[in-house]
């Protein structure tokens, strides 16, 4: 089943302006449920771009988006926000954490925005110690190492049981030990269901992925690697 | 509901140092912005009163003489009658009047007594009832009496209040029967009638009513002389045209000073001015400094926020709303520390200068300064914050 869908997607920045920057190029992009994509790509590419874009989070200058069979276009902020709640999980490079707050008051930020009334402490401790950090959770994000950052922000992209997880370089901050025990990470959340979306610049990563795609100049590439 | 208090608390605990700064920068300006507001109100508030007042063209002041033997501590029947006859008798004066204290504690409440003059000449703001008529003031059974507002709950328009008086020579105590027929406005200016002999001016004439100062007016018409203190400000109907011979008399005897009521208001006028515009100069000097202090923090401080902004938008926030909770948040945190500082700053300044009583108007004023400052940097906020997208914070963020 075709969960994203991008047709002649374009974006531009400052459109018709002097510092006009044309970011995607007509991308014409498939990813079906239960895909581990990686998307590689030099800085600058539009890779990180296209991320936010598939993750609702930017809006495109012309193409079509459709999310799970429904045209993102024509939806409303409100929509946007609920699908990125309901439905999608963000894993960044420097974690996008909020650095004085306990492990645990992080996982559960998306709660806030969803109408669920209250999470289930079992799931927050079965996510927990999935990642291995249980015994962390009431202790403030700052107090942590990078690996254990980066296994909490994956933690709250899960909390709300999204389908598609997105990584914007999550290993980019990490040394190598910690890269791969993420990857093993989104080996194991691909191997329950979750369709995942990799953006790195590391091609060993990247070969861990079941599908592959480069990106150069805005303009997308099945690569195989 | 809950949710929303808990993003809310969480935009709040962000930056507790900076909002703790803006807090301290609050309170700190409050202070400067009351003991400058309190007197401008009173002057405007003070004028009003006198504006209404049925002062003409022949109506004086007299303001006795401090260091006469005849000191306002000793101002009982027999001396005061001493000067009220002297000026009574002068040509050209037509009638007299003045404010007593009646000197008995018998009553829960402070009594005045109002001559004839005074009644037709001031008229008391009255929230419920009416002032003094013309009818009023002849001799009857019955003694109209207007009461304070803090007595609205044990009297009310109509109903009868038995008041004690001393007789002056026998010093036996007389039971008057009044009927309120007026309740003066809540924290409304009394004329209490007393003059300073050096630099007289009318508004000296008026003081706030305090809150919970009880009293009560009743016009001098009793049938028996009563023992009480009389002001020291005698107003007087004269013949205009008389004036200088009046003038010549009381300036001659020593006995204390006339100038007529209007020139007397013109000069407070003048004064009340002059001295609002310099009050209101250093006002809006300390209130600039206001805005660029706490206004410009706050800003800054709102832009702090993006990080936070960004990562709920993530988890599922729209930007409108996260704009919103920054607004809510730069309202409550420069509402609630002016709301409460300002109160606190009017106790002080009324606690120190006593001339001044708690207005709830210096409040509200202050309260609609703040807040204004609270809308402009909202504003500002919101114009830096809507210039950008989210990807673009979340590429900072990242």
């Amino acid at each position: 089943m075709c969960i994203i869908e991008l047709k002649n997607l374009y974006k531009y920045y400052n459109k018709g302006k002097n510092t006009e920057v044309r970011a995607l190029k007509g991308i014409n992009l498939k990813i079906n449920k239960g895909d581990f994509c990686s998307i590689v790509g030099v800085s600058g590419s539009g890779k990180s771009t296209l991320l936010y874009i598939i993750g609702c989070i930017d809006k495109l200058t012309s193409g079509t988006f459709y999310f799970e069979g429904r045209d993102i276009n024509g939806m409303k902020d409100c929509e946007l926000a609920k699908l990125r709640n309901q439905k999608i999980g963000f894993v960044l490079q420097e974690f996008g954490l909020i650095e004085e707050e306990t492990v645990l008051n992080n996982i559960l930020v998306p709660t806030l925005f969803s109408k669920q009334k209250k999470i289930e402490e079992k799931r927050i401790e079965e996510i927990c110690e999935e990642l291995g950090i249980l015994e962390l959770i009431n202790i403030q994000v700052k107090k942590l190492s990078g690996g254990q950052r980066q296994r909490v922000a994956i933690a709250r992209s899960l909390i709300n049981n999204p389908d598609i997880i997105l990584a914007d370089e999550p290993t980019g901050s990490l040394d190598t030990e910690n890269s791969y025990k993420i990857l093993e990470i989104f080996e194991k959340l691909n191997e329950q269901g979750k369709t995942i979306i990799l953006v790195t610049h590391n091609m060993e990563l990247a070969r861990k992925a079941n599908k592959h795609f480069t990106i150069k100049d805005g303009i997308i590439y099945e690569a195989d690697i | 509901m809950r949710k929303g208090l808990e993003i809310f608390y969480n935009f709040l605990k962000q930056d507790k140092l900076k909002n703790i700064i803006i807090i301290l920068q609050i309170i700190i300006s409050v202070f400067a912005v009351t003991f400058l507001l309190v007197p401008i109100i009173k002057n405007v508030e003070t004028m009003a009163i006198i504006n209404n007042s049925n002062i003409g063209e022949n109506t004086i002041l007299f303001s006795s003489n401090f260091n006469l033997l005849i000191s306002p501590k000793t101002y009982f029947n027999e001396n005061y009658n001493i000067i009220k006859k002297f000026i009574n008798n002068i040509d050209g004066v037509s009638e007299t009047g003045t404010v007593y204290l009646a000197s008995t504690n018998k009553n829960d409440f402070n009594l005045f007594l109002y001559d004839k003059l005074v009644c037709n000449t001031i008229k008391l703001q009255i929230q419920e009832g009416r002032w003094f008529e013309k009818s009023d003031l002849e001799s009857n059974k019955i003694i109209p009496i207007i009461i304070s507002d803090n007595m609205k709950s044990e009297y009310h328009v109509g109903s009868t209040i038995e008041i004690e008086m001393p007789e002056y020579k026998t010093e036996e105590m007389k039971k008057i029967k009044c009927i309120v027929i007026g309740i003066l406005k809540r924290g409304t200016y009394m004329y209490y009638g007393s003059s300073n002999h050096t630099d007289p001016s009318v508004s000296d004439l008026f003081s706030k009513l305090h809150l919970k100062e009880r009293i009560a007016i009743i016009p001098n018409i009793l049938d028996f002389e009563a023992e009480y203190a009389a002001k020291d400000g005698i107003i007087i109907n004269c013949d205009i045209s008389k004036l200088n011979n009046i003038y010549d008399k009381i300036n001659l005897s020593g006995i204390g000073k006339i100038n007529t009521l209007n020139m007397l208001k013109q000069n407070d006028s003048k004064n009340v001015i002059l001295y609002n515009e310099s009050q209101i100069y250093q006002f809006l000097i300390v209130y600039i400094f206001i805005i660029m202090s706490i206004g410009g923090y706050t800003i800054l401080t709102s832009l702090n926020y993006k990080r936070l902004l960004t990562i709920y938008y993530i988890c599922g926030l729209t930007w409108q709303k996260g704009l919103k909770y920054i607004i809510l948040k730069n309202i409550l945190l420069i509402l609630i520390p002016t709301i409460l500082s300002s109160i606190f700053s009017n106790i002080i300044v009324c606690y120190f200068k006593t001339i001044y009583t708690f207005n709830i108007k210096v409040v509200i004023i202050t309260v609609l300064l703040y807040m204004s400052i609270a809308a402009l940097a909202s504003v500002l906020t919101i114009i830096n914050l809507k210039k950008y997208k989210p990807s673009e914070f979340l590429k900072e963020v990242d």
